[in-house]
């Protein structure tokens, strides 16, 4: 955790540098009150300070006392790329198929990635979740969803 | 209209078929979320939000405190039968819970959470009848520098209390006030780090960061781990679930101690139904004649937190109703979803809608026997609902979300949001950063910066109006004392270690 609270640290100052720039950019005051970067200044102040405690507290720390355990792991990251990469692939098909047979094909990839080894699973979701979605959301709540081909 | 008159108003509202049903449908969607395990009230309330899409304010947030309570019920059915706390307020629940459901008592366990949180929970309804209306009252008087103290304390002490460090904590709000700025700048119309884009220029919206950083990040990290779910045989006809007299009149002063401290530390800014469960479940301990018993299946230990849990429920209503300032990050999604639906909380509501203030409290009362009923009826559907396969659940609300996120606005922007706030959400999560101080910003942050605005007009530019007012001076040195206890606590911690 010491070396990915440090990499956050030097992240999160860097962004406060930006907001302090950001916030004199636009008017910092506005005929004696305060202006649209008032906000901003401050809060990149406050962050800065708060991202130099946490880099500082990695140094002071003991090194006996602060774990260097790598919180992101290499299978755990595999997995989050394989969910959001399904998940981005099925938000990028709704122009095609539309959002509800999107959403469909989305839960039958997850639950596929998440660890189901039955196909009838699969299936069953790639079914049900359509079916369920055009009743909750566009029978009974009226969203209109993007159509895809097949007209829903 | 007296208050009695008033409560008979809400229920002439509260109960009308549509009402009833989506507090039926709330309080069993919370209950179910409440016991997944990973997700909270504050996420079931994000998630399920869109449910509300299309229906009056009144029927909507009606829907949202049966959530909100219902999760709370539901959190302990986890705690009991798994040895896992369905959320964070639950975590006490586990000591005794657990080992009575191996003992063979599951049954009376999941009665006693039942009945505690129902006595709790109307009695917590009844102090809010007679303490809210008063409190509005004096609220009244607040000016933009009471209100900007008031939202300071309550973002500086949710961020020192939640998570492992309240550094991190502080800095989740920081990052919260942030993506609040994102916008046109009211006064000015100038846009702020809207960077082009369109759709930004109106801000954030809280819906799919709340439903990104709850939602998709929990999602994101029980998908890198298995989970075996192992329950404990149990016997949950509702005969079985009934508690003997002797479980009673062990519970009877827990019970009421756990309402009175639970109502109490609800209402405090940042303190919240977890923290009422542990002091609770402390105190249930300490003035016990056989505290050893605790930890070991103490039925106690089942009922003072519980009971503390659902009265800090209740009780997190009155800063928000009263005030307009939520306490926690499930009554600032509350607080989202009121204003969404055009209703701005705080003390003018009881007097501008009293069909919505005195409509939502009768719907507690019923919604708390709705609970009762559901839950010695239904326990072993609930229990079933848990035994889902992970990954079915995952996806079901995986997809649940997008599609909730597209229904916000109809427009794919938002389901973008939602996707990157769940980026975000897993990495806060991972490196220990909590969510909830972030949501609590983000949805303060347009009326912080307003009473700041206004303060400051008022003062010439003098931030000293901040201290020199007896109320917002008060409130700005506890929570400048709130900021400042944990950084000299672990600074003194750190010196000591590298001395010893």
């Amino acid at each position: 955790m010491r070396t990915v609270d440090r990499a956050t640290g030097v992240l999160l100052l860097l962004v406060s540098v930006y907001l302090v720039v950001s916030g004199l950019e636009l008017e910092y005051t506005l005929e004696d009150a305060p202006g649209p970067g008032f906000l901003p200044f401050w809060a990149g102040v406050i962050l800065g300070l708060s991202a130099i405690f946490l880099v500082a507290g990695t140094l002071v720390q003991p090194k006996k006392k602060m774990k260097e355990d790598n919180p992101l792991t290499g299978r755990g990251m595999a997995v989050i790329i394989s969910v959001l990469g399904a998940s981005v692939m099925a938000v990028l098909l709704t122009r095609i198929l539309g959002l509800v047979l999107s959403m469909g094909l989305l839960a039958a990839m997850l639950v596929r990635i998440l660890g189901s080894r039955s196909w009838l699973t699969v299936g069953g979701m790639a079914l049900a979740i359509p079916v369920v979605f055009y009743l909750l959301f566009i029978k009974w709540l009226g969203v209109p969803f993007p159509k895809g081909f097949l007209g829903f | 209209m007296g208050t009695f008159e008033n409560l008979l108003y809400g229920f002439s509202v509260a109960l009308s078929v549509t009402n009833v049903l989506y507090c039926l449908l709330g309080v069993v969607l919370g209950t179910i979320i409440g016991a997944l395990p990973g997700l909270g009230p504050s996420a079931g309330l994000a998630i399920l939000l869109p449910l509300t899409f299309g229906s009056n304010p009144t029927t909507s947030i009606i829907m949202l405190a049966g959530i909100y309570y219902g999760a709370m019920y539901g959190g302990a059915i986890t705690s009991i039968l798994i040895n896992t706390p369905g959320d964070s307020a639950a975590v006490m629940t586990t000591l005794d819970g657990y080992p009575m459901a191996q003992q063979g008592r599951a049954g009376p366990a999941m009665g006693m959470n039942v009945f505690a949180s129902f006595i709790a929970g109307t009695i917590g309804i009844l102090i809010f009848m007679y303490l809210a209306p008063p409190l509005a009252k004096v609220a009244l008087s607040f000016g933009p520098p009471e209100y900007f103290a008031l939202m300071v304390l309550g973002l500086t002490t949710l961020a020192g209390l939640t998570g492992e460090s309240p550094l991190k904590g502080f800095i989740s709000a920081v990052v919260g006030l942030i993506f609040a700025i994102v916008g046109v700048d009211l006064v000015t119309g100038l846009p702020r780090f809207s960077f082009g884009v369109m759709e930004l220029y109106s801000g954030i919206d809280f819906i799919p960061v709340a439903m990104g950083v709850f939602g998709i990040a929990e999602i994101l990290v029980t998908a890198e781990r298995e989970v075996r779910i192992q329950m404990a045989k149990a016997d949950l006809r509702f005969r079985k679930l009934l508690p003997s007299l002797a479980d009673w009149m062990a519970c009877r002063w827990p019970i009421i101690q756990g309402t009175i401290t639970g109502f109490f530390i609800g209402m405090l800014p940042g303190a919240g139904a977890t923290i009422a469960s542990f002091i609770s479940y402390g105190i249930a301990k300490s003035t016990s004649k056989e505290p050893q018993r605790f930890g070991r299946g103490a039925i106690e230990g089942i009922a003072a937190p519980e009971a503390a849990n659902n009265s800090a429920a209740v009780g997190a209503f009155v800063p928000l109703l009263t005030l307009g300032v939520p306490g926690s990050a499930s009554t600032a999604v509350l607080m989202g979803a009121l204003m969404m639906f055009g209703l701005r909380p705080g003390p003018l509501l009881f007097e501008r809608n009293p069909e919505f203030v005195w409509g939502l409290i009768a719907s507690m009362y019923i919604g708390n026997a709705i609970l009762v009923l559901v839950m010695l009826l239904f326990v072993p559907v609930f229990v079933r609902a848990v035994q889902v396969p992970r990954p079915i659940l995952s996806s079901v609300v995986m997809v649940f979300i997008l599609a909730g996120a597209y229904s916000l606005n109809n427009n794919m922007f938002d389901v973008w949001l939602t996707l990157l706030f769940g980026i975000l959400g897993y990495f806060m999560k991972k490196l220990k950063y909590p969510g909830a101080p972030l949501i609590l910003a983000l949805v303060l942050g347009q009326l912080l910066e307003n009473s700041l605005r206004q303060s400051l007009i008022l003062s010439l530019g003098d931030p000293r109006i901040f201290f020199t007012r007896p109320i917002s001076g008060t409130i700005m040195a506890i929570a400048i004392g709130a900021t400042l206890y944990p950084v000299i606590k672990s600074v003194l911690k750190v010196l000591r270690s590298r001395t010893a």
